[in-house]
């Protein structure tokens, strides 16, 4: 642990220095051992090719491991990546699972980004909300959910008001989640659902 | 607008609305004073008993008018309990009753009173060979709908009034007719019921007013000991309180405009159930709820959708349906509950109900709008 925070210590001084080639191995390592921080660094500098040749795949690998270990500013630019295909597929769903997990963690310049990629995103709405169907109707209650969350993040307002409800008090397998289910009942009402906008103005009207 | 939802309350009829405000404005005397238009107030509610009271196939001096079913259906009850309170404290109902037959049943239990609730079958029924088992030698009063207004199912009260006369039971027969009246037809001299609840705003007229029918078998002199309301004596001693001319004399006329064409309105309720039915069940996932005979109820249930998103949904549209009963909005059905429906299923009930306007193009309209919603929303996991 130490060791770690002396890498990311030296390795963050060098790179405000601009010794990209120095910094990257001690920041690397640091990353390696799983600092989140030095992750980030590592990330921008393969990214922007700084003391290492430009690596777009390097960069996505490790803005996901950024992203993975809860950073919501790491989410919206792997998110990015993913709806750019920098360094990887490009994949309109999974740039909005990763911009709503940014949203939902609180990073509200998320929301901007996450609109114009759900905007994007319609083709992976309809592919979701058709498996979630298949998956309904085979008794896939897992399957259905994970197709359900699928469809949520790329913006149907349907689904999200559908996670609402399933969430607030549980259903089944899945245990309640308010939190969650008041986060979607906010994006269901952004994206128009009626009954989404009449309960949450019923809900900030009671607060 | 698409109004399915005629069991919850109907649409008022502009000639009944001409005579209520005709009743306001120029036959404003209070039935009670001596004077001219007194008098003319007083015949004029007297004439609208004659008239409930002949479409309900009873005797004028037997209906007293209240100001809703809900009221009726307590009166009853109360009148019942203390009518019998020598005999015992023992009531039977059923488990599916309007929560006015319900509450006041529960009240008089939390007074001492015990209750046996009938419970219906998977359709929705109940049996008179449920009463008889369950009827006691302190038995003094007997709620049984007409027409359950979530299922449309009709109650045999015939049979069920045979059994408490065959048994020699002393409880009277009470039952809440607000679904059945001018729906089911039925005489309240052969019905077999002591106890008539009806209610004015289900058959077209203005909401606030209803009547109690007390049967032979009801002591009406020692009623008046146990009145609804105590005051000036009105409504036979039974009610006090100055009539409510204007909604009674709306009252009579919307009686009398669904008399004057019933076979017809009945006829082409039934139709149209039947029509909604063959609609409906078309549609991939929806199943019926009950086999409810009345002709202007019908309970289906889009399996897995709560019917909360439905209504509202629908509501969107112009269209207006009930999930369930109007009654209870928001809370699981009772009913549904009673009749061990599935969970997905109890989630998704809708109950569609008729009227004598009601055309083939709304139930199509309904039917393309229940697709959309399956088509376009998710259902429950």
């Amino acid at each position: 642990m130490l060791d770690q925070k002396s890498d990311y210590t030296e390795g963050l001084r060098l790179f405000y220095l601009k010794k990209y080639d120095e910094a990257l191995p001690l920041l690397l390592r640091a990353a390696e051992a799983g600092d989140v921080k030095s992750q980030h660094f590592v990330a921008m500098l393969y990214e922007n090719g700084n003391g290492v040749a430009r690596d777009y795949e390097k960069a996505a690998y490790w803005y996901r491991r950024t992203a993975e270990s809860g950073d919501r500013e790491a989410m919206l630019t792997y998110a990015m990546i993913r709806a750019l295909g920098k360094g990887t597929d490009a994949d309109a769903a999974d740039a909005c699972h990763w911009a709503t997990l940014s949203l939902h963690s609180g990073n509200e310049k998320a929301r901007q980004t996450l609109s114009i990629l759900r905007a994007q995103a319609q083709d992976a709405v309809r592919a979701a909300t058709e498996a979630f169907t298949a998956a309904h109707k085979a008794g896939d209650a897992e399957e259905a959910m994970r197709q359900l969350n699928i469809a949520a993040e790329c913006g149907s307002g349907n689904a999200q008001f559908a996670l609402f409800q399933l969430l607030y008090d549980g259903q089944g397998d899945v245990p309640a989640d308010k939190v969650s289910a008041l986060l979607w009942l906010r994006d269901a009402a952004e994206q128009g659902h009626a009954e989404a906008k009449a309960l949450l103005a019923t809900c900030e009207g009671q607060a | 607008m698409i109004y399915l939802d005629h069991a919850a309350t109907t649409p008022v009829p502009g000639e009944v609305a001409d005579t209520v405000r005709d009743t306001l404005v120029h036959q404003f005397g209070n039935p009670s004073s001596q004077y001219g238009i007194g008098r003319e107030a007083k015949a004029l509610v007297s004439r609208c008993r004659e008239t409930v009271a002949q479409a309900l196939g009873g005797q004028p001096g037997r209906l007293v008018f209240t100001s809703c079913g809900t009221e009726s259906d307590n009166f009853a009850i109360r009148l019942a309990a203390w009518q019998g309170r020598h005999t015992g404290r023992h009531i039977i109902t059923t488990a599916v009753e309007h929560s006015a037959v319900l509450e006041p049943c529960k009240q008089l239990e939390q007074e001492g009173c015990s209750v046996t609730y009938l419970k219906p079958d998977k359709n929705g029924n109940i049996t008179a060979a449920q009463v008889a088992e369950s009827l006691r030698a302190d038995t003094v009063l007997v709620s049984v709908m007409l027409v359950n207004n979530e299922t449309g199912c009709v109650f045999p009260l015939r049979e069920i009034s045979d059994v408490l006369k065959s048994a020699g039971s002393k409880a009277l027969l009470h039952t809440d007719a607000v679904q059945g009246f001018l729906k089911v037809p039925f005489r309240a001299d052969t019905l077999g019921a002591d106890l008539i609840s009806v209610s004015g705003h289900k058959i077209g007229a203005p909401k606030g007013v209803g009547a109690l029918y007390l049967g032979a078998r009801v002591n009406a002199e020692q009623a008046k000991k146990h009145a609804l309301l105590a005051g000036g004596g009105q409504e036979n001693g039974l009610r006090s309180g100055t009539e409510a001319t204007a909604q009674l004399a709306g009252f009579a006329k919307a009686v009398e405009l669904r008399c004057a064409a019933l076979d017809e309105a009945l006829a082409h309720m039934a139709a149209i159930k039947q029509y909604a039915l063959e609609q409906l069940l078309a549609i991939d996932g929806v199943v019926r709820v009950g086999d409810g005979a009345a002709p202007h109820v019908l309970a289906v249930s889009l399996v897995g959708y709560p019917s909360a998103n439905i209504v509202e949904d629908l509501s969107a549209q112009g269209i207006c349906v009930s999930a369930g009963s109007a009654c209870h909005r928001g809370k699981a059905s009772h009913v549904y509950e009673a009749m061990n429906l599935p969970k997905k299923v109890q989630s998704g009930v809708l109950r569609v109900s008729f009227g004598p306007e009601t055309q083939e193009s709304d139930i199509d309209a309904l039917a393309a709008a229940l697709k959309r919603h399956r088509d376009t929303r998710f259902p429950m996991l």
